[in-house]
């Protein structure tokens, strides 16, 4: 079974080089636009693993962290960061709330990969 | 050159080396009073930020450039520029822009909040700032488009 990865980003163009970087492992990736859309599909799809930018309308990535973390139904799933607003500040407020690592924008695809293996077993996609 | 020039450089050159695949080589540098008069032309992604570093980049783009990129990530040419994944991909390149150029300050000591990319499209878009005493024109080439991208950039630093 496909590992799920809920990518949670205003930017298409982010959804797409991570699903396009992701092809070749056995992973699903889903996507929200904002904080509050990743917290309904968080709960609703249970992903292995979210993805979240720090800066997005709507709700941002550091209050959905806590939201996510605050909930018994999403407060287990792994959460590491991706955003270009890589500051001292927001890396700490975003470990304080419980993500396990701060990805800086912008990212190699082998970047993304060792990033998300450290917590979860992408594996191959079967032939 | 002010650092946060060259910062701003760098970083140009580091976002679509790693997001894009494409070398890019500034060709074009001026500040203060060298920067020529009038408005920016095409479609203008833009970056504000504030904290010790405080002011705002702009990443200016004609419309066969930005179809160009769009093509080379999604793969199919947009019917027009204005399509949103046209202006989403301006509006993200000119965040991770901003994003690693604030990394690059921050190191110095000058950290700040990123605002959230705003796209501009028109013929005479004048940016300026009444008290931004760092204030670049950077012009780039992209050779293997044969395209040019030009990114102006207003900064203030707080001691």
């Amino acid at each position: 079974m496909p590992k799920k990865i809920l990518s949670i980003d205003d930017s298409r163009m982010v959804h797409m080089v991570i699903t396009k970087t992701l092809k070749p492992l056995d992973v699903e990736v889903l996507t929200a636009v904002n904080g509050q859309e990743g917290i309904e599909k968080a709960e609703k799809e249970q992903p292995d693993l979210i993805l979240l930018d720090a800066t997005m309308p709507v709700m941002d990535g550091i209050e959905a962290l806590a939201a996510l973390k605050a909930n018994p139904a999403t407060k287990n799933i792994p959460v590491v960061m991706l955003s270009a607003d890589s500051g001292k500040d927001n890396i700490e407020r975003a470990t304080q709330l419980g993500a396990l690592k701060f990805i800086a924008k912008p990212f190699t695809g082998d970047a993304l990969v060792a990033g998300l293996s450290a917590y979860i077993d992408l594996g191959q996609k079967a032939a | 050159m002010h650092f946060v020039c060259d910062f701003t450089q760098k970083a140009v050159v580091a976002v679509y080396d790693t997001m894009l695949n494409l070398k890019v080589e500034p060709i074009s540098h001026l500040e203060g009073a060298d920067i020529p008069q009038g408005g920016l032309i095409g479609m203008v992604g833009s970056v504000s930020f504030a904290g010790k570093i405080t002011g705002a980049l702009y990443m200016t783009y004609n419309e066969s450039l930005a179809c160009k990129l769009a093509e080379r990530l999604i793969g199919e040419k947009p019917k027009s520029w204005s399509e949103p994944e046209v202006t989403d991909l301006i509006g993200e390149i000119t965040n991770m822009v901003s994003g690693d150029m604030k990394r690059r300050t921050a190191a110095l000591g000058f950290n700040g909040l990123l605002a959230p990319p705003l796209i501009m499209q028109g013929d005479n878009i004048v940016v300026e700032s009444k008290d931004a005493p760092i204030v670049a024109d950077n012009i780039f080439r992209i050779p293997e488009l044969n395209e040019e991208l030009r990114v102006r950039v207003f900064a203030k630093l707080e001691p």
